[in-house]
């Protein structure tokens, strides 16, 4: 699948040659770096999204608050990044923070689901009359594809639709890690020679048709059969299959969905998939928020422990942008049934790699977690990041199908002090 | 049509049918082979409908229509296959703080596939659940409430927020922790006869669950004014045409339909199977070309039921089915 913009079909050598080509020709940056789908320099080239569906709470994770009524059951633990705490529930993953960056003054204004997780996957409030896109379809809208493999993946749930940037920019979804998708190959008992036979005689039939027409949507039908059939014939295919990974390897990352989730995020990226976006849920702990906690902690700490090892050992880390959401926190007060409510005043976000200033924590929330004390991020603000941080001008006009003008993030500002 | 209306004693189903079985309504817009500026022109003036792509349930419906899959179509026993499914079940002996004994609890034995959507239709699916035809039972539906324990029970789960459900499920999944009851997953292989048969998408919920072939083909899911059917080509669309199991088992030949009888036997017509399958699937006869290049396609195959199945599996696939009039 190519990304929605003609003429970015830039394969990764294409855009060497065309860089060799460049300098000889005596073009400037800002040239090259259009020919790359690229605003300004930047460091990312792809991104993984965890989603963490419910609202987490952000005292027993990012935030923690020793000491205070408000501090909950767990300890905050030292982490190799100096200064800078996390809960306890994360205890492999305190070893790579000096990776990782925190923004712990997120502030929030949708305490309701619907509408937190319509502004945090997407910038933009919910708006009547229309689809806003998530962030992944706007970088899979703004930069070329890098190979064979869709340039935006979705696992283990929806990503939010692509809206008024076309089907091109919707995500490839994947229900289960590591399971077959039949969608992928040829129908059960269609052996290749008699499938690629059917292939010629369909475009062949489809041929007759479009080859007297002028009707574009015939030729969109085709252009997507021809990227299935890419898609189906593509050696990055492997990536999907785990049959050849280290039982090791499976173990490191915890051996559940959500850790085959981050070990398929991150062989996609190293076959040039641009966004993937890692979804889970049971955040909305109402009711026994700590248990829930510690459950998630031994879910997620190995996985995103491993994922991170992995990718800065294989230089992948500077290049890939780990980001980690949800659409808000919860309550400093722990209620009557060991729950803490949705709270949106303000809350706590998890970035690594592509560029991000490693080992720091970027705003503070007042002594109770309750409201942010200094250096407040608007929800957008994390959208424009992201955007800069692969080198998308977030403030470029998209027009919807109705002709409306609309900026890829809402007047979002990137957080400067993010970046190296 | 009045008078005929009257005298059905105002049948509407009857009327309707006489309308679509009528010649002046079967007659094409404009003739097929017509040129495009002609046809534009036509359309321009309102003489021709424009030309569009089958909706999404049109779309479904038709491939469960054309391939003879609303009923089944192969003999008892002609698509038996054995599955594999991962089981959890207690271990044997062992017991939980409530006293249950595990050894009998067969009735607990629960799919490991978590993903709701995606465990429905999977038993022998292969993971096609995305293709499902997800009926809904009218019939439970529709009946009385009053008395049933269970429909009491439900409607008060919908009394309950979002937020107490996700609080009962948290405290439930701790209390499933907590019990030393022991469960091991094993596999177990089921021979079952697989013999498929779809159902019409009207009898579905509205929407479909995400990532359906109805949405993936454009079905709005209707949270959102702006969400609008969208009719626009993607690659997820093309895989699923081209391998999803509705096409496949569409184009398949069973020995139940009318055209098992002209592929095989002492009555082989292949002349006239093809013009059933074009007649079939995209609703006219075939010209003497497509005929000629038919009878190639089944005399080049394994045997003439393959051919046939890779000729209509093409015929679904092409535009002149999915691109209207």
């Amino acid at each position: 699948m190519k990304t929605g913009c003609a003429g970015y079909h830039l394969s990764r050598r294409a855009m060497m040659l065309r860089g060799g080509a460049a300098t000889l020709l005596g073009m400037n940056v800002n040239h090259l770096l259009a020919a790359a789908g690229k605003d300004h320099q930047a460091k990312a080239e792809h991104v993984i999204l965890f989603w963490n569906g419910g609202g987490m709470t952000h005292i027993d994770t990012w935030d923690p608050k020793p000491g205070r009524p408000t501090a909950g059951e767990f300890r905050p633990i030292k982490t190799s990044a100096a200064g800078v705490e996390i809960s306890e529930i994360f205890p492999l993953l305190s070893k790579q923070m000096h990776h990782a960056a925190l923004i712990r003054s997120i502030a929030g204004t949708q305490g309701d689901h619907g509408r937190a997780t319509h502004q945090l996957q997407t910038s933009f409030l919910p708006f009547p009359n229309l689809v806003h896109p998530g962030i992944g379809s706007v970088v899979t809208h703004e930069l070329p594809n890098l190979g064979d493999l869709p340039a935006y993946i979705s696992i283990s749930g929806q990503a939010p639709k692509a809206g008024y940037l076309g089907q091109r920019c919707e995500a490839y979804f994947v229900a289960n890690p590591g399971d077959r998708d039949p969608y992928l190959a040829f129908p059960e008992g269609i052996g290749e020679l008699r499938g690629n036979k059917r292939l010629e005689a369909l475009s062949r039939f489809n041929q007759r048709l479009s080859g007297k027409s002028t009707d574009s949507r015939l030729k969109a039908t085709e252009t997507s059969i021809d990227d299935a059939v890419r898609l189906m014939r593509s050696p990055a295919l492997d990536a999907f299959e785990f049959s050849g990974v280290p039982t090791q390897t499976m173990q490191r990352y915890g051996n559940t969905p959500f850790g085959r989730g981050a070990l398929l995020a991150k062989r996609l990226v190293e076959k040039g998939v641009r966004f993937v976006q890692v979804n889970r849920g049971g955040f909305d702990t109402h009711a026994n928020n700590f248990d829930a906690l510690r459950d998630h902690g031994e879910v997620m700490d190995p996985a995103l422990a491993a994922l991170i090892e992995d990718l800065a050992d294989s230089g992948m880390l500077e290049k890939t942008l780990v980001v980690m959401l949800s659409e808000f926190g919860r309550t400093p007060n722990v209620n009557k049934d060991g729950g803490r409510d949705h709270w949106a005043s303000v809350f706590s976000c998890f970035m690594a790699g592509g560029g991000v200033k490693g080992g720091q924590v970027i705003g503070s929330s007042d002594e109770d977690g309750a409201y942010p004390k200094d250096r407040p991020v608007n929800v957008p603000d994390l959208h424009a990041s992201i955007c800069h941080a692969l080198g998308i001008d977030h403030e470029k006009e998209v027009m919807t199908p109705l002709e409306r003008p609309l900026k890829l993030v809402d007047e979002g500002v990137s957080i400067s002090e993010l970046f190296a | 049509m009045a008078t005929e209306f009257v005298a059905g004693d105002y049948d509407l189903r009857g009327l309707v049918k006489l309308i679509v079985t009528s010649d002046a309504y079967q007659r094409a817009h404009a003739p097929v082979d017509i040129e495009e500026p002609r046809r534009l022109q036509m359309e321009e003036y309102l003489f021709a409908t424009p030309v569009r792509r089958m909706i999404a349930e049109s779309l479904y419906d038709s491939i469960v229509t054309a391939g003879h899959l609303f009923e089944v179509k192969h003999s008892p026993g002609r698509n038996e296959r054995t599955i594999y499914e991962t089981v959890r079940v207690p271990k044997a002996g062992a017991e939980d703080s409530k006293g249950n004994v595990g050894g009998d609890a067969a009735t607990d034995v629960a799919m490991t596939g978590t993903n709701a959507m995606m465990s429905q239709g999977m038993s022998g699916g292969g993971g096609y659940g995305l293709e499902a035809a997800i009926e809904l039972d009218f019939a439970a539906l529709l009946k009385e409430q009053e008395g049933d324990d269970e429909a009491v029970a439900l409607d008060n789960m919908k009394a309950m927020s979002k937020e107490e459900i996700e609080a009962q499920r948290l405290m439930a999944m701790r209390n499933a922790r907590r019990s030393s009851m022991e469960y091991e997953e094993t596999k177990v292989a089921r021979v079952i006869d697989d013999n498929p048969s779809f159902s019409s998408s009207l009898r579905m919920q509205s929407p479909a669950p995400d990532g359906h072939f109805l949405r993936i083909f454009g079905q709005p899911n209707r949270t959102e004014l702006g969400d609008l059917r969208d009719d626009t080509a993607s690659m997820r669309q093309a895989l699923m045409m081209l391998n999803g199991r509705i096409t496949n088992e569409a184009s398949r030949v069973g020995d139940l339909e009318p055209m098992y009888r002209l592929l095989t036997g002492a009555s082989v017509d292949f002349d006239s199977a093809v013009k059933l399958a074009y007649l079939e699937i995209l609703t006219r006869r075939p010209s003497v070309t497509e005929l000629a290049e038919a009878k190639e396609m089944l005399a080049e195959a394994e045997s003439p039921l393959i051919g046939m199945a890779d000729l209509r599996w093409v015929l679904l696939n092409c535009h002149e089915f999915r691109f209207l009039p």
